[in-house]
């Protein structure tokens, strides 16, 4: 084995170690959408079929969605157990984001140790842990898959099995996620701007990007039909709610880049594309550079959301950052300081541990903090064994997926909107019946809904800043039949039409 | 497999496409004829029969139907008939201006187009209008007076199906004329006798009968109304625009030769997005353009062979799949079985009366009821059309009962479906007229199903 593969073997196992220790660390998962995914996969494990059918999420809704991901997480799960499997094969996934930037940062700068140094970075964006560290995330997947397509689509000219390993590699990217897109738009900028500089793309280039563009067209039609006969353009939202938007899209500006990409591939990224625009002007370079302005196209226009924009940014910066980084060395090289080398690079390494590493394993340890713990288990085991099985319960949209899964309970709301035609007026619904402090106004919305049960947790009292339900004392109407840290109110009050003869 | 057998499996293809929507609609149930047209068609052409007097003048298509006994029957038939006989003729005129693999790419992808689907599943002028344009522009480009004779025998009636028809042919044989300039004569001919009896014709119009108002409340949106896969009611499907442009595209490297071409191309997108009335015309024209471009894509000498292969076959699925699912977003278009059952009943237990509701379910309720209608979907012809809209447009809207009770004089029934009440006219559950039908003693509900909801209006 040569040396560099046991270096890069190492910054796998680090990276691999760090998410998998801080996975493990938490029993349960970080986020709602994680209990989504696993109702999926273990639907998938019993059915053979994706479900296209949720009974409990939204009191019942189709569940559109491209289940690759889903799929290899159900296919581990016949050998492994599910939970153990949800928890490692996704960190294994992400993990191997430092391979694949390995290789594209060693074809960008030709030199092993500057590919190594970018490899090493991509395994610590505290972004990219922050998305899909204990998430269950299928951007632990699509990650990997857009940057194994970039590498493969700059190689296309080095042979006919790049242009295979790239199809099968987008085609995966399509089944995966829908943020496959970034790809293809980032072909078609990086194709107007070579235009523009008057280089002409090859023949193989136009090729592959004709064919990415009519397949990804042609599967995404067939997979979200209905949804776009519905939401027309509007899909780009993904039907997030007026209500949530600015939870999912905030704007993007200079120091949210730095504190979520890290100072040094943020800053070093930026002065790259600068010097790749107007300096050095090769046809490759635009590649790159057209990832970056589709994402800060796509962040500044809100049509991303903006953890996930951040997430496929910061790693193109890193690779942007293996540029730098050789040219500073080649740069060095005819200067005094050509003995201070080894000194440069931990210069840049304490610079990286202080701005990045360290950011990182605090967002871990966030990460890990703010997944479901045991008090809200006992209380979904309560509501399994205590409630009937067609109960509809009333939580925050970040619980909706965590009690479907937990208890198998219908919920009313969660944060899977896709396809749910009033998800805006659900979501106002539930913030009237935890806000308001009559009664009047909250039994009409929870007959509305057929709800048997309101919860209480810390969630909601931090989401909607209250300490309690003001109309919850009356006990003719509300009783408290779960009293722990987390509060289970069962409704017994409805609304009827009164005659009088 | 030779040229003879492609068309021939073509014609078969376009076959199953332009009567699947009327199998399918059959097959579950729904006997009615698909959208509001057919059915204004086939009253006009009831009363072209009955000899009464109409406020417009009727178009030969509705005098082709008023012939036959059986109108619902010939009204599904007859633009089959038509379309595989445009098919044919189309495939005639290409073979005088086109390659063998163009022809089949072009008439392959007309066969699949929405547009084309449209055209000649629903009973429609178009249907008529489309053949003999063809037939006429088949005519036209042949030599000899006999041949420029049957031509204009063809396009005489186009005059009486409108302006724009005759605008269009003459557009198109002008623009046919510039790249063959021997026929400027023919054209010349054409141009001054079409022009003539079409100024001869619009004067009798004009004097015969009440003149059209423009019509501001249809309004159209711009892509939505023309890409079927966007849910446009006709227009055609997203791959065939991508191929068009392919098409163009492969038209401009030679674009000196290509400009009358490219022009074509200009206009007729143009067309395509702004004027609604122009959408069957330039959805054909833009299915020719879909042609050329994917048979650029099959000739085009590729590095990759397998990328070739996966393109095509891709575009083939695409283009298979927005023909698919038009077929069943048509055949499961209105009237749907729930509201002919609604009007089956208004028919046999509602004495005369006139009944009230959005107006593109007037010929509808026009045709199965028998009943007036306040408001039906023809707008030529009537000079109050607009003022009619907005009372309309109040009664829908206003809470307030005594204003709504004195715009309703006149009116017996009022008729709602879920359609209205979901976004066509209400999207609040107690919104205008829907509050004010809470009132038992104006409004009774005589009829009441999960999707439908009758009232008679009570107004002393």
């Amino acid at each position: 084995m040569k040396r560099h593969h046991i270096f890069l073997a190492i910054i796998f196992v680090l990276t691999l170690t760090f998410n998998t220790v801080y996975t493990l660390k938490a029993d349960e998962f970080t986020g709602d959408q994680a209990y989504k995914i696993l109702r999926d996969v273990e639907h998938i494990q019993e059915e053979g079929t994706p479900m296209y059918s949720d009974d409990l999420s939204f009191g019942g809704r189709n569940h559109i969605y491209v289940p690759f991901f889903h799929y290899l997480l159900a296919f581990f799960s016949f050998v492994l157990p599910i939970t153990f499997v949800v928890k490692i094969i996704p960190t294994i996934l992400i993990s191997s984001i430092v391979l694949i930037v390995y290789k594209i940062a060693h074809k960008i700068s030709n030199n092993r140790n500057v590919a190594l140094f970018s490899a090493f970075m991509s395994g610590f964006i505290p972004v990219v842990t922050s998305q899909t560290l204990n998430t269950v995330s299928s951007y632990s997947l699509m990650l990997p898959l857009f940057f194994l397509s970039v590498y493969f689509f700059i190689k296309i000219e080095d042979g006919k099995k790049y242009v295979v390993y790239f199809i099968i590699t987008y085609l995966i990217s399509i089944l995966t996620h829908p943020s496959t897109m970034l790809f293809l738009i980032s072909a078609f900028v990086y194709m107007a701007l070579i235009f523009m500089e008057n280089i002409a793309p090859s023949r193989k280039e136009k090729e592959v990007v004709l064919f990415s563009a009519l397949f990804l067209v042609w599967a995404y039609f067939l997979m979200y039909k209905d949804i776009l006969l519905q939401y027309g353009p509007e899909i780009i939202w993904q039907n997030i709610p007026a209500l949530m938007r600015a939870e999912y899209f905030s704007d993007f500006n200079i120091l949210l880049g730095i504190v979520n990409i890290g100072l040094l591939p943020f800053l070093v990224g930026t002065y790259i594309v600068y010097q790749f625009f107007f300096i050095h002007k090769k046809k490759t370079n635009y590649f790159y550079i057209s990832i970056v302005l589709t994402i800060i196209v796509a962040l500044w226009l809100n049509v991303i959301e903006l953890g996930v924009g951040l997430s496929f940014l910061s790693i193109t910066l890193v690779l942007l950052f293996s540029y730098f980084y050789k040219n500073i060395l080649l740069y060095i090289k005819k200067t005094k300081f050509e003995k201070h080398e080894i000194k440069m690079l931990f210069g840049f390494v304490a610079i990286f541990i202080l701005t990045s590493v360290i950011p990182c394993f605090m967002q871990a340890s966030q990460n890990v903090s703010i997944s479901f713990d045991d008090e809200e288990i006992a209380a979904m085991e309560w509501i399994k064994l205590n409630t009937p099985k067609d109960s509809t319960i009333i939580a925050s949209v970040h619980e909706g997926s965590f009690i479907s899964y937990k208890t198998g309970r219908k919920t009313i709301v969660d944060t899977d909107f896709l396809a749910v035609s009033d998800a805006n007026q659900r979501l106002e619904d539930v913030r009237k019946i935890y806000l308001t402090r009559f009664q009047t106004e909250a039994i009409p919305l929870l007959d509305k809904y057929d709800a048997d049960y309101i919860l209480f947790s810390d969630r909601i009292r931090q989401y909607f800043g209250i300490d309690s339900i003001k109309y919850i004392e009356d006990e003719r109407c509300f009783e408290l039949q779960y009293n722990e840290r987390v509060r289970i109110y069962r409704v017994k009050c409805h609304l009827e039409v009164v005659r009088s003869e | 497999m030779n040229e003879q057998n492609r068309v021939l499996l073509i014609i078969v293809v376009c076959l199953i496409f332009v009567s699947a929507p009327s199998a399918i609609r059959l097959i579950d149930g729904n006997s009615s004829l698909i959208g509001d047209k057919p059915y204004f068609n086939m009253k006009v052409a009831e009363s072209i029969e009955k000899g009464e007097n109409l406020a417009f003048p009727p178009d030969p298509y509705q005098y082709t139907l008023s012939v036959f006994e059986n109108k619902e029957l010939l009204s599904i038939v007859l633009p089959i008939f038509f379309g595989l006989t445009s098919l044919l003729l189309i495939a005639l005129i290409l073979k005088k201006i086109s390659d063998s693999i163009t022809r089949t790419t072009t008439l392959f992808i007309l066969a699949l187009s929405p547009v084309f689907i449209y055209t000649f599943s629903v009973s429609s002028k178009y249907s008529f209008v489309l053949t003999l344009m063809l037939a006429g522009f088949l005519m036209f480009t042949n030599k000899g007076w006999k041949n420029l004779l049957a031509s204009a025998a063809l396009f005489t009636p186009l005059i009486l199906f409108g302006n724009k028809e005759v605008f269009t042919i003459l557009f198109l044989l002008f623009l046919f004329t510039l790249t063959k300039k021997e026929n400027k004569k023919r054209f010349a001919f054409l141009f001054g006798y079409l022009f003539i009896l079409s100024a001869m014709y619009n004067l009798y119009i004009h004097n015969n009968f009440p003149m059209s108002v423009h019509t501001d409340f249809v309004q159209t949106g711009l892509f939505t109304n023309v890409i079927s896969d966007f849910g446009a009611h006709i227009g055609i499907g997203f791959f065939m625009f991508i191929l068009a442009f392919i098409g163009s595209y492969s038209l401009w490297k030679n674009k000196r030769e290509n400009y009358l071409m490219l022009g074509l191309f200009l206009f007729t997108i143009i067309a395509f997005f702004v004027r609604e009335d122009f959408i069957i015309y330039a959805g054909m024209i833009l299915s020719w353009y879909s042609g050329i471009g994917l048979a650029y894509i099959y000739k085009r000498k590729w590095e990759m062979d397998i990328l070739k292969y996966l393109t095509i076959i891709t575009l083939v699925s695409g283009l298979l799949f927005s023909a698919v699912s038009y077929v069943n977003v048509i055949s499961h278009s209105q009237p749907t079985t729930e509201q002919i059952e609604s009007f089956e009943w208004m028919k046999s237990e509602l004495p005369e009366g006139v009944v009230f509701s959005h107006y593109s379910k007037g010929f509808f309720i026009e045709q199965t009821t028998g009943l007036p209608v306040y408001m039906n979907g023809f707008f030529k012809h009537k000079p109050d059309i607009n003022e009619k809209y907005e009372i309309s447009e109040e009664i829908f809207y206003s809470r307030n009962q005594k204003k709504t009770k004195s715009l309703l004089q006149g009116i017996d029934y009022i008729w709602i479906d879920k359609d209205m009440k979901n976004g066509l006219v209400w999207n609040e559950k107690e919104e205008g007229l829907l509050f004010l039908l809470k009132d038992n003693e104006t409004f009774k509900k005589i009829y009441n199903t999960h999707k439908i909801t009758i009232y008679g209006v009570r107004l002393n």
